[in-house]
């Protein structure tokens, strides 16, 4: 039950950060990319792989509401598949490419780089 | 309440149910041998879901109020959050890191392959709904369950809508799921 609670306020916050990070960044862009998604889906993994590189230091609670919570929530895989597929159909195929190799490899990077990181806190 | 700080608690409240949603699947789907099956089926599932509530909440002119709440609180809050990114991240470097590089691209690319088309699926799926008829019957739908007092009856919304085109009704299995699931909370999300 408190996994439950924990996943919940955590993907609350999350989403409402998303929310206001894709406003803040979309707010200050003259042409439209959705660099709001590709930054919360590249920063919420990189605080992903803090949480699980942390580990044991947390407990299971907090990686829940962390991990599965908080950057399962700021973190969206269906937006951005949206915005590449309207990208696509704008005729911006470079842009859509853009948006979903490029998101994964950052992701990927931020990933690895937040482990390594968590791990390093943690020891 | 301030409009931003609205907004916020209707993404906020979306996102909570979606994320929870999320977690109970990767609790029910047997992960199998390949494991990730939950993330994918989420992450897939709620590519199709958004693509399809908001090609369906798209109309010409600018955002009725109620396609403004139900595009937070469903679209930026529940299917946003119920998908991940990092999750899917996360799982793809563990599989590069354990060294098993080749099953990694494969769920990568079928993650990815498989969002897109589901996106664009839904895409689809919900231009029809927007079309002829489809529009009405959704707003009446909203209007009917939504059960609030705005000035009278649903008759009310078809004629203050005079951009949507007059039509046949569409059945009422051609609603996005946005009409079910988002007006419970929608009443009740003000006063989060």
């Amino acid at each position: 039950m408190i996994a439950v609670l924990a996943v919940a306020v955590g993907g609350a916050v999350g989403a409402a950060l998303r929310h206001l990070t894709d406003r803040a960044v979309s707010a200050r862009q003259e042409r439209p990319f959705p660099l709001g998604t590709v930054l919360v889906n590249v920063l919420g993994s990189f605080v992903l792989g803090v949480v699980s590189g942390l580990g044991m230091v947390l407990g299971p609670e907090w990686t829940v509401a962390l991990g599965t919570g908080l950057c399962g929530g700021f973190t969206t895989f269906s937006t951005a598949m949206v915005d590449a597929v309207r990208l696509a159909r704008e005729r911006r195929g470079a842009a859509a490419l853009a948006v979903v190799l490029g998101t994964l490899l950052w992701a990927l990077l931020a990933v690895a780089a937040g482990i390594t990181l968590g791990t390093r806190w943690a020891a | 309440m301030p409009s931003l700080l609205r907004d916020v608690c209707l993404v906020a409240l979306g996102g909570a149910v979606g994320s929870v949603a999320r977690w109970g699947v990767a609790h029910v789907l047997p992960t199998g041998s390949f494991g990730h099956w939950p993330t994918f089926a989420v992450n897939v599932l709620g590519a199709l879901l958004l693509g399809l509530l908001l090609e369906a909440l798209t109309r010409p002119g600018p955002e009725t109020p109620r396609a403004h709440t139900v595009r937070l609180l469903v679209g930026t809050g529940a299917l946003g959050g119920v998908t991940t990114y990092s999750t899917f991240a996360q799982e793809l470097w563990d599989g590069v890191s354990s060294g098993a590089t080749g099953p990694a691209l494969g769920y990568a690319g079928l993650t990815l392959v498989s969002g897109l088309l589901a996106a664009a699926l839904g895409m689809i799926l919900g231009a029809r709904v927007r079309g002829p008829g489809g529009a009405r019957a959704a707003e009446q739908a909203l209007d009917t369950t939504a059960g609030d007092t705005r000035t009278g009856a649903p008759a009310a919304s078809a004629t203050a809508s005079p951009t949507t085109p007059g039509g046949l009704p569409a059945g009422a299995d051609e609603q996005p799921p946005a009409g079910s699931s988002s007006t419970g909370p929608a009443s009740s999300g003000e006063h989060r």
